[in-house]
């Protein structure tokens, strides 16, 4: 999709603690952007979505916006809606190592570009809004492109009440399991869920670490069959 | 106009060679830099795949090759290791017997010195110089004829050699070690080629010492140029502290070394040459 490139004036502040979203104000100062912070009590992403795009340009995005009763939603689900409207949103979060495999993994096709919050200053957000628009513009840097490949699963999980599924994308690293919510498996293939199945999805296995690797698109893989060749 | 490029795909082996009919791949290392050089060359139709034998690092990136819809693969050349049971041959077989079902691409159960009529070509000759179909059929981890402990798969390690207009090029042996080299010579004594990409990223030969193994190869092969594809930082064998590329830079051959070419994601080409000491 090939869409203007928007100009970036004001950065929304979607942050349920008003510390972090102080800090989070200068950063966007600094990076020579007018930071809006954002009120809470949205109930709905639809909600958020329309008050970023009448109040801003972008936005800077916490993942845990529940705590303290910001939004009854996700961070990384509001920057998937976001981004979806051609709107450039980083999802910022120092809960990567946990929430990375499940409830971000969930929107992270759609979610560009993910901080930790050691990681972001002005350059970064800077950097990781530029590379937003040129992702909605439908340039993937090598490290967020997908590729149809193979992904096997080990075995299925529950965590914080979802089904998980641990698998192995042989083509990424055929070393190191990689976590993610069974939801992104279409309901029809889900029955099938077992030790040893293999999908065809689209995966970016170009990105160097997992918590970056998102999936979508999965589809049915052939269990080979004794009477096919190479089995000997 | 023929040309072989040899992918950095980090600790792995990937070759393609072009030429007036079409294009072959020689092993298909891990990551998107294959998928990204066909890309960038507009190269959407691939003549064969030989796969040197079924390691990761070898074999990885044809998983997503021959996933790729836009890409027609017209026949996979490789060698049964079913006695290995390992995962990243069941995840093989499942590619393979998609992309034979469903995109018709010919799987030829066999990468052998009996393919190199198969793999024949205008002006090049793709010769596959190791295992004989003998040994193939003993198979990766079956028992060597002649006793001794089971056949690994690095020593069933395909041996291709590019030969162009009567002269051999390139020599791709892919992680050949001590006892497949033994086999390789009992056919073809005089393994020769003007390149040789340095088999098992200079790791280790099976129980042979490094030092004495790429003296060995290198002696033999009489290339002057090797290159090694490899991860920059894994060059030391880690059971010895011995490192091959270092053994290989000390034998008398008047050869020259490069890494493996780091030609996309626009960075500059590595070329960390080892000039002879």
């Amino acid at each position: 999709m090939v869409v203007a490139e928007p100009e970036i004036r004001r950065v929304a502040v979607v942050d349920d603690d008003p510390s972090q979203a102080d800090v989070m104000s200068e950063l966007i100062r600094d990076a020579g952007y007018e930071p809006v912070i954002l009120g809470p009590g949205f109930e709905h992403v639809k909600d958020l979505v329309d008050k970023v795009r009448e109040s801003a340009d972008a936005a800077v995005c916490d993942h845990r916006l529940q705590p303290r009763g910001f939004a009854r939603f996700y961070g990384a689900e509001a920057v998937a809606a976001l981004v979806k409207v051609n709107v450039p949103s980083l999802l910022i979060t120092q809960y990567i190592d946990i929430d990375a495999d499940v409830s971000i993994r969930l929107w992270r096709h759609l979610v560009p570009v993910l901080l930790g919050r050691d990681d972001a200053d002005s350059d970064r957000i800077v950097q990781g809004l530029n590379e937003c628009i040129r992702e909605i513009r439908g340039e993937h840097l090598p490290s967020r492109r997908p590729w149809r490949t193979l992904v096997q699963v080990d075995e299925t999980n529950h965590e914080s009440g979802a089904q998980v599924v641990d698998a192995h994308i042989p083509s990424w690293n055929p070393h190191q399991a990689v976590r993610f919510p069974a939801a992104l498996i279409p309901q029809q293939l889900r029955s099938n869920l077992a030790p040893g199945i293999c999908f065809f999805a689209k995966v970016n296995i170009g990105a160097d670490r997992a918590e970056d690797l998102h999936f979508f698109d999965f589809e049915p893989a052939p269990e080979p069959e004794p009477e096919d060749v190479l089995f000997g | 106009m023929a040309e072989l490029t040899i992918l950095d795909v980090g600790h792995g082996n990937c070759a393609i060679l072009r030429d007036d009919s079409g294009a072959v791949i020689i092993d298909a290392g891990l990551g998107v830099t294959l998928l990204e050089f066909l890309e960038q060359r507009e190269i959407t139709a691939i003549d064969a795949v030989l796969i040197s034998h079924a390691d990761a690092d070898h074999v990885a990136g044809l998983l997503t090759l021959l996933a790729q819809e836009h890409i027609a693969v017209g026949a996979v050349f490789l060698n049964t290791e079913t006695l290995r049971k390992t995962a990243i041959w069941y995840q093989l077989l499942v590619a393979l017997t998609d992309a034979r079902r469903r995109r018709a691409v010919k799987v030829h159960a066999e990468l052998t010195s009996a393919s190199s009529a198969l793999l024949r070509r205008d002006e090049i000759e793709v010769q596959v110089l190791s295992p004989s179909p003998e040994m193939a059929l003993v198979g990766a981890g079956g028992q060597q004829p002649s006793g001794g402990p089971p056949l690994s798969a690095n020593a069933m390690s395909a041996v291709v050699r590019i030969v162009v207009k009567g002269i051999p090029e390139v020599l791709l042996p892919g992680d050949l070690d001590a006892v497949g080299l033994d086999y390789l010579l009992a056919e073809y004594p005089e393994p020769r080629a003007r390149v040789l990409v340095f088999p098992h990223h200079g790791g280790r030969p099976a129980r042979a010492d490094p030092e004495d193994f790429a003296a060995r190869l290198c002696t033999i092969v009489r290339a002057g140029l090797v290159v090694f594809s490899i991860w920059p930082r894994k060059t030391r064998d880690a059971s010895t502290g011995r490192d091959s590329r270092r053994a290989a830079n000390h034998t008398r051959c008047p050869y020259r070394m490069h890494t493996a070419l780091r030609e996309v994601r626009g960075k500059a080409a590595e070329r960390a040459a080892l000039s002879p000491e």
